[in-house]
């Protein structure tokens, strides 16, 4: 029995395996010939933790109008739902009145342009850069490569394996992004897990160590068209898989906090949007 | 660069978005509410070793010079980074059980471990928030903690249940600090899960 449970478990690390390198169709391996697509941007980054990062692009103008099709779809949606909820909740009430109720229904709310909470246009604009396949591998060090679409990004968080399952973990409350613009690579740097890094923990937020001078660049980036990622200060984002939350540590000259409060640290302003 | 079928599995296991809505956007558009109607709790008791090892558990949140509506809107904002998290149980470990079975022992597996985990987020992801707004925390004993706080596991806390708890936190949050119990941030802050 001992066997047939390791060996599930086996089996589930390996779907694992199978499912994050099949996410990860435009990410470069240590053999891939690097061409750059003119449509597409590029992030590179070093690490020395092998945990996913997953990136989150804000919205581009041209993707409002089918964002705001689907919201009103779904309004309409719950507005249906609503009419239903509230005649049960008649029902019921109605049948509380005659006898004893243990739970009370609680009256449902009608949802409205102003009250309906609807996932934000970036909600689906998730970039995984999952463990493998690596752009370099040199013992502990490694490199990522990937092919996205143009915009800016946030750096959002990291998902793994847990003993208990799946966990996520997002920079929700207060981060970096950076442009990515078109026929470009962006050299974020050193991606850290502060303390996977160490091999303490499996499932962390990552940060990001900006890039400088003294950071190498592998041989097959030579002749392409390469530039440092600038980063900016991220406003707080919503938690969309509701995994557990953090923020990324203040980094002089771009971010900082005052409490809560996201600050842009050139500007002495919060991020603007 | 290769294309896989794999996007089903890892969908499942990465609980891709959509998975979860826009959590902590909650907003609240009440109006305001008075302090005063709020009853405050009785926070007084004496620790002793086994109430101070659950402090990891049950806690309220103090910050000086803190009114009730700010601490109340804190409030909110947390809780809508902690609540419906999507943690799930492990998924597959039981195949030798057969599908249906597998199926069963995965669900129980959720219903212990994934409950378990879903409550440790929830707590981490209040503290992390309060925090980071800079609220203190202070270890309660239980029975005192479950008389107006909550936690979500395998159920949902139905809302307004959930609202009346929440302003009453508010009503600790912003009045005078516990006088024992707080707990000090480990080093190295919130960041380990």
């Amino acid at each position: 029995m001992r066997a047939l449970t390791l060996l599930a478990i086996a089996l589930l690390v390996a779907l694992f395996q199978i499912a994050t390198v099949a996410e990860a169709r435009d990410q470069f391996n240590q053999k891939d010939a690097v061409t750059i697509d003119p449509q597409k941007s590029y992030i590179f980054y070093r690490a020395r933790s092998r945990l996913p990062v997953r990136f989150i692009r804000e919205a581009t103008p041209d993707e409002l109008p089918a964002w705001r099709a689907q919201r009103a779809a779904a309004l309409a949606r719950a507005q249906a739902t609503y009419e239903r909820d509230a005649d049960r909740y008649r029902t019921l009430t109605r049948s509380c009145e005659t006898r004893s109720c243990r739970d009370r229904p609680e009256p449902p709310v009608r949802a409205t342009e102003e009250n309906f909470d609807f996932p934000p246009p970036e909600a689906d604009n998730f970039v995984l850069v999952t463990s493998g396949p690596q752009f370099t591998r040199d013992g502990e060090e490694v490199s990522y490569l990937i092919a996205v679409p143009p915009g800016t990004y946030a750096l959002y968080g990291s998902s793994g394996m847990l003993t208990t399952g799946v966990a996520h973990m997002c920079q929700c409350m207060g981060t970096v992004r950076f442009a990515a613009p078109a026929g470009q690579i962006v050299d974020l740097g050193m991606i850290r897990f502060p303390l996977s890094d160490v091999g303490r923990t499996f499932v962390e937020a990552p940060t990001v160590t900006p890039w400088t001078a003294a950071m190498t660049r592998p041989a097959r980036l030579n002749g392409l068209p390469v530039i440092p990622a600038e980063l900016r200060a991220a406003d707080k984002i919503p938690n969309y898989l509701g995994g557990m939350i953090n923020r990324h540590p203040a980094l002089p000259g771009v971010l900082r906090y005052e409490r809560d409060r996201v600050i842009d640290d050139r500007t002495g302003q919060p991020p603007a949007p | 660069m290769r294309k896989t079928w794999a996007p089903l599995a890892a969908a499942i296991l990465l609980m891709l978005p959509n998975a979860a809505g826009a959590q902590g956007t909650v907003a609240s558009a009440e109006a305001p509410i008075d302090p005063a109607t709020i009853p405050m709790p009785a926070l007084a008791f004496t620790p002793t070793p086994e109430i101070e090892g659950n402090y990891d558990k049950y806690f309220v949140f103090n910050r000086a010079g803190t009114d009730f509506a700010t601490a109340h809107a804190d409030l909110l904002e947390c809780d809508g980074y902690a609540r419906g998290l999507s943690h799930r149980g492990p998924v597959g470990t039981n195949a030798h059980l057969g599908i249906v079975g597998g199926m069963l022992a995965d669900s129980g597996s959720d219903m212990l471990y994934g409950s378990a985990e879903r409550r440790r987020q929830q707590r981490h992801n209040m503290r992390t928030c309060m925090r980071f707004k800079e609220y203190r925390v202070f270890g309660l004993p239980k029975q005192i903690w479950e008389t107006f706080n909550f936690e979500e596991g395998n159920r949902r806390v139905p809302e307004g249940e959930r609202q009346r708890m929440l302003r009453i936190q508010a009503r600790v949050a912003s009045g005078p600090a516990p006088a024992v119990g707080e707990v000090l941030m480990p080093a190295g802050g919130e960041a380990a899960p």
